[in-house]
């Protein structure tokens, strides 16, 4: 789920002195000799919004002036990466982000381009109607079987059942599905008229699931409790670090509805799971889940997504804000990361809900929390490479 | 003292012999962060040459093709006659004609600096 890099370019990111690398190609061909600013990519777990960057290119040669003469060039394929050049092997590059032009802005010699990545286009096309709705109510499907028919049958993505698949990362969807599976987590919906990122995002809020763009492929990751922390921040890779727990996140008692009945608008089903322990410290804390176009079909579903709520959300849980070097390039959403600051005083996991990567300047953010973390051993690969030992 | 070759390709160029002001510099292109225990990062991201070439008593025909260039933003080729292994990619990038001082009392010999960095 990470990305795929050598011990070498880890060690390059985790250098006090290195070289990074910067490629930003359009179509085939490389300008990255052209980039003035280089742009900051921000992404979030599950917010399923299309994320757009510019970057902003010398044109004194006029070598972007093409787009203004053929148009068509702005479906073309844009990428950023950053990586190092190996003394042999040449570079190693990490994709942080790819898109379509959006926008093309010249003023004087500079050309801004506006790129926008996957999601997009799940925004400009909707799914069913109110007069002839989208429904999967035939038989009990998995939350992930819907979201595949979603981004495929109306997203216009592609159906490809396989790693080859060009639109999804279909290993983390499978995954994905398997978590459902197991579990046997069904459920049924109808959709009249919605946008088809809003459809996605409603299965994401309903399963608490994370969907986001990875390597310009719709990846699927549904957080378990226990993990391993990845990688190691401390005093010396962090920058800068705030701390902020808030009581309001707290659910102790989880509503979640189901059986939703599309012609009376009623859910016919409601269970709930209380977290009595947390209940006795925090007083109770409430919450529902319900929802009119995917709906759960039976106790056990409808149980295991309260039991998942009450369970990570019972108790108060740290939200950190990292700033942090380039040590953290390789490290993606949902990965888990050791963070230890003796300014404020944590030595802790954490999960990486977001990360905002200044390619500009090398800096790194994370939003990373532990509401869905349990206290892993420490898998860090520099100590994994020096020694070959797990500390 | 070393003499250089300023030239388009093997056939169009100039040959320059600088005063004693000549000055190689250079400037890197980094970002530096400072981490909470105080050790420094670098990211070198880039790096750039720099050349202060002063010319004097150069003659009009030198005079009007290292103008010419500078007027054109030619790309040229920079290097020392005597190390032709080590050539920079450079333009010039005076502000304003960087030849067209006589020196007196001649009037058909002139002085200037030729400022160059690689691209």
């Amino acid at each position: 789920m990470t990305h795929d890099v050598t011990s070498w370019f880890i060690e390059q990111s985790e250098s006090y002195a290195s070289e990074p690398v910067r490629k930003f190609t359009l179509g085939s061909s490389d300008y990255s000799d052209y980039v003035i600013q280089w742009p900051t990519f921000r992404q979030t777990w599950n917010s399923i919004r299309p994320s757009t960057l510019s970057v902003k290119l010398a044109n004194e040669e006029q070598a972007f002036n093409f787009m203004i003469d053929d148009l068509t060039v702005m479906s073309n394929e844009a990428t950023l990466e950053m990586g190092y050049t190996h003394p042999t092997s040449g570079d190693e590059l990490i994709t942080l982000y790819s898109g379509k032009i959006e926008r093309l802005k010249y003023h004087n010699n500079v050309a801004s381009i506006a790129f926008v990545d996957k999601f997009k286009q799940l925004t400009e096309r909707v799914i069913g109607t109110r007069s002839d709705p989208v429904t999967y109510q035939s038989s009990d499907y998995l939350p992930a079987d819907i979201a595949w028919y979603v981004i495929t049958s109306y997203g216009g993505y592609d159906t490809t059942a396989s790693s080859a698949n060009t639109d999804i990362d279909y290993e983390s969807w499978l995954d994905w599905s398997n978590v459902f599976s197991a579990d046997a987590v069904l459920v049924k919906s109808h959709f009249k008229g919605i946008k088809v990122a809003e459809a996605l995002k409603k299965i994401a809020d309903y399963t608490d699931s994370a969907i986001y763009v990875h390597d310009n492929k719709i990846r699927f990751k549904r957080f378990s409790l226990s993990d391993s922390n990845q990688t190691t921040f401390d005093n010396d890779s962090i920058m800068g670090l705030s701390l902020s727990v808030d009581n309001r996140d707290v659910v102790n008692k989880m509503y979640v509805s189901g059986l939703y009945d599309v012609d009376s608008r009623y859910w016919s089903m409601t269970v709930n799971d209380e977290n009595s322990s947390s209940v006795n410290s925090f007083g109770l804390k409430e919450d529902t889940i319900r929802d009119n176009s995917i709906w759960y079909v039976n106790s056990g579903s409808a149980i295991n997504m309260a039991q998942r709520k009450t369970g990570a959300l019972g108790v108060p849980f740290g939200k950190v804000s990292v700033d942090a070097t380039l040590k953290g390039l390789v490290r993606v959403i949902g990965e888990t990361i050791s963070v230890t600051d003796m300014s404020i005083g944590i030595s802790e996991g954490y999960r990486i809900m977001g990360q905002k990567i200044n390619m500009d300047s090398g800096k790194i953010e994370f939003e990373a929390d532990r509401s869905y973390f349990s206290e892993g051993f420490i898998l860090d690969t520099s100590t994994l490479d020096s020694v070959s030992v797990l500390t | 003292m070393a003499q250089f070759r300023l030239f388009v390709d093997s056939s169009n160029g100039v040959d320059v012999d600088p005063t004693w002001e000549y000055l190689e510099a250079g400037s890197k292109i980094e970002d530096r962060h400072r981490v909470r225990s105080g050790r420094s990062y670098v990211y070198k991201w880039g790096d750039f040459k720099r050349f202060e070439v002063p010319v004097s008593f150069v003659n009009s025909n030198f005079k009007s093709i290292v103008n010419s260039y500078w007027d054109s933003n030619a790309d040229l080729l920079f290097m020392e006659v005597d190390n032709p292994s080590s050539v920079t990619s450079v333009r010039i990038v005076n502000e304003d004609l960087p030849i067209g001082q006589f020196i007196a009392p001649y009037t058909n010999q002139f002085i200037g600096v030729i400022e160059l960095e690689s691209y």
